[in-house]
């Protein structure tokens, strides 16, 4: 008898067991508050600047020089000053708020964030934490930003380059060859090299309506020079052969392939990679699960709007590209 | 009686058989999220070209939630010229009507929309404002919902995707500390879109429009007739309209916003049974189309069924239990062997019946809050009253079907009691 009792207390316990942290969490809850949304969040490509100046302006109000305590992520000390000129192979231990211009020399590390209220000019391998700036901002050969950077401005980049999470103008963002990125914004954002003349004037190749595009169960192939009217949805891959218009968007499952001076009025969203021939011209937005390849000469967007190129696993972006808006990868965006 | 046992053991292996074969669904959802290929939903666009949007918000007797939502709605980042706001009052009785006149005299962009007729419910105030909208993209916010500031351009810009007809954001409950049904309630609604909705997304399957913080191509839904007035569940109707036809309802997990949860569990029976009667006319509605439609893979033919009877599965679970407690009493429990019957009542209970718990606990992980895993046991009293007023809907809509019932839009009570702030 005293066995069976002690079996069944013994099962009551084994079951209530679970119960005991529930009921401690229901009498002193720790975690019952709603999941946080940040109601008054709005998409800005040039969040990080925009916040960061608005902290340091609300903070140091009328302070003309001196050091004082300012609530960042936590609590840093900044230091005012008129302008800046930092010696080569030193360290900037606080977080700057610089009144007119800065340079710096080569391999000048700035351990915190830098707000410009002039141009600034970062050294050769300078390492940067953060910096915006209410004028230019220059990056020389080498330079590495750990977080963001923004300016009103242009912003020229060197070849070589780390731009860290975020690079993002007010104005025109140019980069060199051989640099890293994850987002950038600038209306426009262009590479390097200068643009090439067309060797094929404008308007010389005799353009085909479209009435039978190739296909077959994994492909579809538009031929050269054929003007497409309708959006088309593709389960296969697409491959847009040369000096095609197409005047509605592209939904494909597949690859896509657009060969040279192409021009596609409508967007692009693909499962697949995405590759832009030389000189073609896109005027909505890019967008692949995978990887993009935007190649020599690509022009995406124009003056008056602002448009998108994403893709997750990567960008490659060759030279003289122009785009127009925005650019970002979750893996690492390179110029070629 | 020899017949009966034996239609009772094969009943039996039938409820195995469906709660394998849900579990192994919840597994593929949890382990998607755990160890997966993400894929990511178009709100990193920044398009200036924006659609213009109508936002439909259908009122009953919502004088406790019209102004906080109308509020909010008002100082949306979406450019002003491209906006409309549609406030459908549908038959209210209380001070609604006012409220909204109010704003619609002092805000140029919001309408408000007045119906008379008795015939009332969400689909038919729909009908009634997707009249006057003018939006390429309508969204839809029940009243009792907050959404943030940048909510409508998320929605908005998921369209430029040509393939889309539907696009559906995450609800999180705003009054989850109130008491343990709140509790409860905001647990399901983490599983359900952190994992469910969001593995639906990533494996490319059938996400679910869910009625609320969501959009369509207003064109689209009018050319397929707009919204069935007799169905319950006008977002699950619309969801496999969508998908029969060709186009893509897509999740957004990022484009989140808050909503009232019932705080009795006499409303939530309400609610709960309501949806079961609706999905499962849905389901009688859609099975066919869906399974014999050319513009679906396999893939979403299978998970399109499978979500289609999610409503069913409790009934036939619920009547399982039944059936194997009077196996039990029959003395006639020993179906095969009794190891295997021992294995059957395993994963029967273990997997079977909380299967839907891992899912949420991994979605809580997701989400980062940790100590309110630690009620997850507690779910265990929630799933039988689950089980029961979703069984009762689903009866509820086999009657529907048998004799031609249309059935009448009950409308969740709501709680507020306040502006509800961060």
């Amino acid at each position: 008898m005293i066995i069976i009792g002690l079996i069944f207390i013994s099962f009551i316990i084994l079951v209530l067991i679970p119960f005991i942290p529930g009921a401690a969490e229901l009498v002193r809850p720790r975690d019952s508050k709603p999941l946080y949304i940040r109601m008054d969040y709005s998409k800005d490509p040039r969040y990080f600047g925009k916040t960061f100046k608005k902290i340091l302006k609300d903070s140091l109000r009328g302070l003309r020089e001196g050091t004082r305590k300012v609530r960042l992520s936590k609590d840093e000390e900044v230091e005012i000053v008129v302008s800046g000129n930092i010696a080569p192979n030193s360290e900037v231990l606080t977080v700057l708020h610089v009144l007119n211009d800065i340079t710096s020399s080569e391999n000048v590390g700035f351990k915190k964030e830098i707000y410009v209220a002039g141009d600034a000019v970062i050294g050769k391998e300078n390492m940067v934490r953060a910096i915006a700036s209410d004028g230019n901002i220059r990056l020389s050969e080498g330079a590495k930003v750990i977080r963001w950077l923004d300016a009103e401005g242009n912003i020229e980049v060197d070849k070589g380059c780390d731009l860290g999470i975020s690079a993002s103008s007010g104005n025109e963002l140019r980069i060199e060859r051989n640099c890293r990125f994850k987002r950038l914004f600038g209306t426009p954002v262009i590479t390097f090299g200068l643009p090439k003349k067309k060797t094929i004037p404008a308007g010389s190749v005799e353009i085909t309506t479209a009435k039978k595009i190739v296909t077959d169960k994994k492909r579809v192939v538009i031929p050269p020079a054929t003007r497409v009217e309708d959006t088309l949805i593709l389960k296969q891959e697409l491959e847009v052969k040369e000096d095609c218009v197409l005047m509605g968007s592209l939904k494909v499952y597949g690859n896509v392939l657009i060969g040279q001076g192409v021009i596609i009025f409508g967007n692009i969203f693909s499962e697949g990679d995405i590759e832009i021939g030389e000189d073609s011209e896109v005027a909505g937005i890019i967008f692949s699960q995978k990887h993009i390849k935007i190649k020599d000469g690509v022009k995406i967007g124009n003056a008056s709007t602002v448009k998108s190129v994403i893709g997750k696993k990567g960008i490659i972006l060759g030279k003289n590209v122009t785009i127009y808006g925005y650019i970002m990868t979750e893996s690492t965006g390179i110029t070629t | 009686m020899e017949m009966v046992v034996l239609i009772l053991k094969i009943y039996f292996v039938f409820v195995v058989f469906v709660m394998i074969v849900y579990t192994i669904r919840h597994y593929v959802f949890v382990s998607n999220r755990m160890f997966g290929e993400q894929r990511i939903c178009y709100q990193d666009i920044i398009d200036s070209e924006s659609p213009s949007v109508s936002v439909l918000i259908p009122m009953h007797n919502e004088e406790k939630t019209a102004s906080q939502i109308l509020d909010l709605l008002v100082e949306a980042d979406y450019p002003k010229e491209k906006l409309e706001i549609i406030v459908v009052n549908d038959n209210s009785t209380d001070t609604t009507a006012t409220i909204i006149d109010e704003y619609a005299s002092k805000y140029p962009n919001i309408k408000s929309v007045h119906r008379k007729s008795e015939d009332r419910g969400k689909p038919i105030a729909l009908n009634k404002g997707l009249e006057v909208a003018k939006g390429e993209i309508v969204v839809i916010f029940d009243a009792d919902y907050l959404p943030p500031k940048g909510i409508i351009r998320d929605i908005a810009v998921s369209f430029n995707d040509p393939e889309v007809g539907a696009v559906m954001g995450r609800v999180i409950p705003v009054n989850s500390e109130t008491n343990l049904l709140t509790r409860y309630l905001d647990l399901e609604r983490t599983g359900g879109y952190q994992v469910d909705q969001q593995a639906r997304y990533n494996l490319r399957l059938i996400p679910q429009y869910g009625g609320t913080v969501g959009g369509f191509r207003r064109e689209l839904i009018r050319s397929l007739g707009n919204f069935d007035p007799y169905i319950l569940t006008e977002d699950t109707e619309l969801t496999f309209r969508l998908f029969v036809k060709g186009w893509k309802v897509i999740y957004a997990n990022r484009v989140e916003c808050y909503e009232e949860s019932p705080e009795v569990w006499r409303v939530r029976a309400r609610q709960l049974r309501r949806w079961s009667r609706g999905h499962t006319r849905v389901m009688f509605r859609y099975l066919m189309p869906l399974i014999i439609s050319k513009h679906l893979s396999f893939r979403e033919k299978l998970d399109g069924s499978l979500l289609l009877f999610v409503y069913t599965v409790p009934f036939i679970l619920l009547t399982g239990i039944i059936d194997c407690v009077t196996l039990f009493f029959l003395g006639k429990m020993e179906i095969l062997s009794t190891m295997i019957v021992l294995l059957f009542l395993g994963l029967h209970n273990t997997f079977g019946n909380f299967s839907t718990f891992f899912q949420i606990g991994i979605g809580s992980v997701l989400d980062g809050a940790t100590y309110r895993i630690r009620i997850l046991p507690f779910l265990i009293f929630n799933f039988f009253f689950n089980i029961w007023y979703i069984s009762c809907g689903f009866i509820d809509a086999v009657i529907d079907v048998l004799t031609s019932r249309k059935p009448r839009w009950q409308k969740t009570k709501r709680f507020r009691k306040g502006v509800y702030s961060q």
